[in-house]
């Protein structure tokens, strides 16, 4: 039997070593398999029929996070040079390249960990490009969504204790990026 | 990016100095001693035949510069009307 803290699992001694407790996001990352009780006042993270928005299938229980990229439709209609300063129009490609970012991230992230991502903003970025704002009592955190499908994505990320974070990742490899910046943010 | 300087245009100004009615923009200010402390990013200022107030952040605007730099503004005129949506 597994059992499950807040954010720890314990688990048995065996070919995968002593018992021990590990973070929950290293064992997404190791791929283990191990069933977990989960926590009291949550339910198993099997996705319930949703809505499908940017290509991802949004559990009910991610609704917020659906609503928030469903209103920023509203920069789609922003034309080129709409700041008097040369900025492009926004396409529809890259609002729907981060839209599936954050959906499929946040989808991922409630599987593996049973919780909800933190609600971010999702707002027009500089040169078309898509901006995703976390802000927490504690820690902040920028992703910037490039308008050139193959650029990398940028984040940044400031804690109040002084803790950074900062780099560059390939927008096709998020499954190994995207939890370890949400565990990140929530400290 | 565009700003005034504070020493040659008041908030109201800058305001009205865009193409759309004055009501669609917010203004903010950002002290340019602290800006300059932000990694890559300097102030100058690069008066326009048209705007005397004119002053460039230069720098490249990296998640990070972003970040410190939504840190250091204040709203000094908010957005009254943009169709409805605050």
């Amino acid at each position: 039997m597994i059992e499950e803290s807040e954010r720890f699992w314990k688990l048995p001694a065996g070919p995968r070593g002593p018992a021990a407790y590990w973070p929950s996001w290293y064992v997404a990352d190791q791929g283990w398999t191990v069933e977990v009780r989960a926590p009291k006042g949550l339910r198993p993270a099997h996705l319930a029929a949703g809505e499908t928005l940017c290509g991802v299938r949004v559990p009910h229980e991610l609704s917020d996070l659906a609503r928030i990229v469903d209103q920023s439709r509203w920069m789609l209609q922003l034309e080129a040079d709409w700041d008097g300063q040369g900025s492009p129009a926004y396409t529809r490609e890259v609002w729907e390249r981060a839209g599936a970012l954050l959906l499929a991230g946040a989808v991922d992230y409630l599987q593996r960990h049973v919780t909800r991502v933190p609600t971010p903003a999702f707002e027009n970025g500089p040169e078309g490009s898509i901006d995703i704002l976390w802000e927490t009592p504690e820690r902040e955190l920028l992703l910037n969504v490039p308008v050139h499908a193959g650029a990398p994505v940028k984040y940044y990320g400031t804690s109040r204790d002084g803790l950074q974070v900062k780099g560059e990742a390939s927008l096709t490899e998020w499954r190994r990026w995207f939890p370890l910046l949400m565990q990140w943010l929530v400290g | 990016m565009s700003t005034n300087w504070d020493r040659y245009a008041t908030p109201e100004e800058t305001r009205s100095s865009g193409r759309k009615p004055a009501m669609e923009y917010a203004v903010v200010s950002l002290p340019a001693g602290p800006v300059r402390g932000v990694p890559g990013q300097n102030v100058e200022h690069r008066p326009l035949p048209e705007n005397r107030a004119h002053t460039e952040v230069v720098g490249p605007k990296d998640p990070e510069v972003r970040l410190a730099l939504r840190r250091l503004h204040r709203v000094l005129i908010p957005v009254t009307d943009m169709g409805g949506r605050v």
